[in-house]
This record gives structure tokens, C-alpha cells and sequence, in this order.
């Protein structure tokens, strides 16, 4: 134990009743982050039970629309002119709830932990060249210009390992929103660079942008930023936090750059990947180890 | 090494979660990640989470990346399988150091190793055995049918791969 004299007993008082300050503030610091946590998940858990009540609408506006077209179709109560007329307007409500439901299930999958890949070589022009064509008559509505610089020459192809289905939706979502958010009459573009084993997709639109404060928000499940009685925009705020957790298991990330006022780009980079059966996780001096079934103790 | 079987083949990915009444060879692989294997002795049959980061705090999807959800949907996965939760037994693996980090507070591998611990106590599910810290990977497998793991440390420093 220290000895302590008249000289070192008041400074090692002093350096204890320092220390002890500083773990009052550091405690005081964690409380203030615990209830900053505590806030964000119950307001996650608001937004989630407002997701339930909204989905009806949602759901139910554009379903009734199908119906009711698609009735008067089949009952030939219409030209053939404007039962063309009306077979486009089921297919973009189609198109929509279609979207919406598989965004629905990705965002089920992966809160259940049910993700599974299937890595395969992909022609990512082609599936650029298919989802702007998707989603033409969207833009289309809007008088917005939908470029794509898909990294290969008119036709060309880009072939990258990944799982295809997964970087669609992600794809999906990025153009779903370019062309949602950006100003009528402006455009929307993709670009593709790939560079060795990364492959670098940026969309950008000329909408009004994020503000700084809510960049990291917009990629939280069910965050839209125009919500209550001035909402705009459809969809439920799923997309961005389906996309970044997809881009993040593909071994890449994603991100937001954006100026108020001049709008957005998000950038996917993911990593090629080697097929599952190919992970190299064998080693030749590894240890084994092996764990009887539990005897209940 | 385990027996010849007829189990079925699973790939468990980081952020994933597996159960099933049949019986499966899960393999899965893990850096500073950590794996629970649950096993129900009464039904033979088990289930294995692989989570990253210990709690999720609101950001993003309320997925099992994360281990307060990983372990939470684990158990209720089995229940739903028909597990009563007090025959079910834990084992734990992963948390390695595998990036190199000055602050202690800042290694996610023991956060991870803390949070299993914390949560199965709490939920009075014992931990029969565990293979846990160290600065390497570990490659896993696990029969669900049977409970027995087996793991395989990886020497070489890796990070979790995810695929």
C-alpha cells in the first residue's frame, strides 16, 4: 500500500476527486447517448406502426384501380382504343404495387435474417439498359430524361460477379427514386465505372437534395423525408435501407453526396464476388475442435 | 471430424439466421463476428445466428446484423419450431480481434462475446460450451440435428466474409 505524507496525501485527494469527475461525465455522456438511442427506437417503432395503417391505402388505391379497369376491359364495355388506353394505366399500377411488394419482402428477408445469395456473372449494361427501360413511363410522366453511361458501348457488355437479383433491387431503388424525386422536366442519370474488382454505379437527380442533417437519416427503414399531410411521394422509406444493407452484404457500401437545392447522387460500389463454394477458409495447420451435444447441465 | 451424414447443406451468411426441424450441416465463418448455436436436446433439433455488431440502435433495417435481434429471433424461430425455450442450450463462438484497435472500448469482438453472454443469461439459456476472443477467424460447423460444432481456427487474421 502507499504511504502517503503531508505533501502527497492532499494531491492524490485532489487526482481521486478528479477522476472520480471525470467518471460523473463520462456516465452523464452515456446517459445523454442511451436516451439519443432510446429516442431512435421508439420513433422506429412509431413509424413501423404507422407503415401498417399507411400500407392499406397504399396497397388498396392502386389494387382497386386494376380491378375496376381490367373489369371494364374484360366485359368489352370499351374501344379498342381505349381499352389500350386503359391496359397501360393497369400495367403502371401493376408495376407499382409489384415494385412496392417485392421492396415489402426484401425488407422482411433481411429483418428475418432469410437472405440467401446466388452469385452468378452478370451483363450489368443489359440490366441497366432493362431497368431504364422499366421504368420509362415513369420518367416518362414527369418530362424527365433518363441517361445511362452503362460502361460499355452502345450494346456493349459489362460482366461482373455478384448476386443479380440483389444488385437489381438495389438498381431498382436508386433509378424508382432518381426519377420520383427530381424536378419535372430535368433529368436523371446512372453512371457505371468499374475499376478492377469494383464496380462503381452513381445515380444522380436535379431534385431538391438532402440537407446535411438528414443523410444518414434517409437510409433508416421507413424515413421519408416529406411525411404527415405534405407527403408527395409514394412508396414507404424502405428502399435506401434495403439497398445499403444489400450493397454492404455484397462487400460494398453506399453512399449520398448531395447539394441543396441541386440535387443528389448515390453512389454503389460492391466488390466482385467469388462464388460461396469458393471461399477460401480452409488451412492446412488449423486446430479442431469438437463439442459433444449439450447433457443438459 | 463428424460423421458421414445425410444432413442438408447450409451456407449461413453474416447477418443471417438458420433453423429448421430437419437436420443441416450450417457452415459459417467468423471474424470478430459471433455465432450462437441454440440446440433443443428434447427435439433434437437446433438453430445458429451469425451477428456483427451487438446493438442495433435504430439505424437502417431491424436486421440480425445485429445481436440483440440475432439472438431474440433465434429463440423465436425455434419456439415456432415447437422448442420450449428451457430445453434449449447455447454455444458460442467468434469475437476474435481482428482488426487491430487501440481503444478497448472500441472491440467489437468482446462487445459481441458480452452481448451473448448478457442476453442468454438473462434469457436462462445456458452456455454448455463456447470457443470464443482470440486474434483469429473461425470456421464453423454445426449439426443441428445433432448439436456437435466444429470448429476450425482460421491462423491468418480474416475479416468476416460474407459470402
Amino acid at each position: 500500500m502507499d504511504r502517503f505524507n503531508d505533501e502527497t496525501l492532499p494531491a492524490d485527494l485532489q487526482r481521486r476527486l478528479e477522476e472520480g469527475r471525470i467518471a460523473v461525465d463520462n456516465l452523464r455522456t452515456m446517459t445523454v447517448n442511451l436516451e439519443q438511442v432510446n429516442e431512435k427506437l421508439r420513433l422506429s417503432e412509431e413509424m413501423r406502426s404507422n407503415f401498417l395503417s399507411n400500407i392499406r391505402n397504399e396497397m388498396n388505391n392502386p389494387l382497386a384501380a386494376i380491378l375496376g379497369l381490367a373489369r371494364q376491359i374484360a366485359d368489352r364495355k370499351v374501344d379498342a382504343e381505349t381499352a389500350g388506353t386503359m391496359a397501360g394505366t393497369v400495367y403502371r399500377e401493376a408495376f407499382d404495387l409489384d415494385f412496392q411488394l417485392r421492396n415489402i419482402f426484401a425488407a422482411a428477408e433481411l429483418e428475418a435474417g432469410e437472405v440467401s445469395f446466388s452469385i452468378a456473372r452478370l451483363d450489368v449494361a443489359a440490366l441497366l439498359r432493362q431497368l431504364v427501360a422499366d421504368f420509362s413511363h415513369r420518367a416518362e410522366e414527369k418530362r424527365v430524361a433518363l441517361q445511362v453511361d452503362a460502361g460499355a458501348p452502345d450494346g456493349g457488355q459489362l460482366l461482373f460477379t455478384t448476386d443479380p437479383e440483389k444488385l437489381k433491387i438495389v438498381l431498382a431503388n436508386l433509378l424508382a427514386n432518381a426519377v420520383e424525386f427530381t424536378k419535372e422536366g430535368t433529368r436523371a442519370s446512372v453512371h457505371v465505372r468499374r475499376d478492377g474488382g469494383t464496380l462503381t454505379i452513381a445515380v444522380a437527380d436535379q431534385g431538391p437534395g438532402i440537407p446535411p442533417a438528414d443523410r444518414k437519416k434517409v437510409f433508416d427503414r421507413f424515413v421519408q423525408l416529406d411525411t404527415g399531410a405534405r407527403k408527395r411521394h409514394r412508396g414507404h422509406g424502405l428502399g435506401l435501407s434495403i439497398a445499403k444493407a444489400y450493397a454492404e452484404m455484397l462487400g460494398g457500401s453506399m453512399a449520398l453526396s448531395s447539394e441543396e437545392g441541386r440535387g443528389c447522387v448515390f453512389t454503389l460500389s460492391v466488390a466482385e464476388l467469388l462464388s460461396a463454394g469458393s471461399v477460401d477458409a480452409s488451412s492446412s495447420d488449423g486446430n479442431e475442435f469438437i463439442f459433444e451435444p449439450g447433457t443438459g447441465s | 471430424m463428424l460423421p458421414k451424414t445425410d444432413a442438408h447443406q447450409h451456407f449461413l451468411i453474416a447477418g443471417g439466421i438458420f433453423a429448421s426441424a430437419q437436420p443441416h450441416l450450417v457452415t459459417t465463418i467468423l471474424g470478430s463476428c459471433v455465432s450462437v448455436c441454440l440446440w433443443d436436446g428434447i427435439l433434437q433439433r437446433g438453430g445458429i445466428n451469425h451477428y456483427m455488431l451487438p446493438f442495433w440502435n435504430g439505424e437502417g433495417l431491424a436486421s440480425p446484423k445485429y445481436g440483440n435481434i440475432a439472438i431474440a429471433k433465434l429463440i423465436e424461430r425455434l419456439q415456432n419450431l415447437g422448442s420450449d425455450r428451457r430445453d434449449l442450450r447455447a454455444k458460442v463462438f467468434g469475437g476474435g480481434v481482428v482488426l487491430r484497435v487501440s481503444n478497448p472500448f472500441m472491440n467489437i469482438g468482446d462487445r459481441n462475446i458480452q452481448l451473448a453472454e448478457d442476453l442468454l443469461r438473462n434469457e436462462n439459456i445456458p452456455i454448455i460450451s463456447a470457443d470464443t476472443g482470440g486474434t483469429v477467424g473461425r470456421k464453423l460447423i454445426f449439426h443441428t440435428g445433432t448439436g456437435t460444432v466444429l470448429v476450425k481456427k482460421l491462423p491468418r487474421q480474416i475479416d468476416d466474409i460474407r459470402v
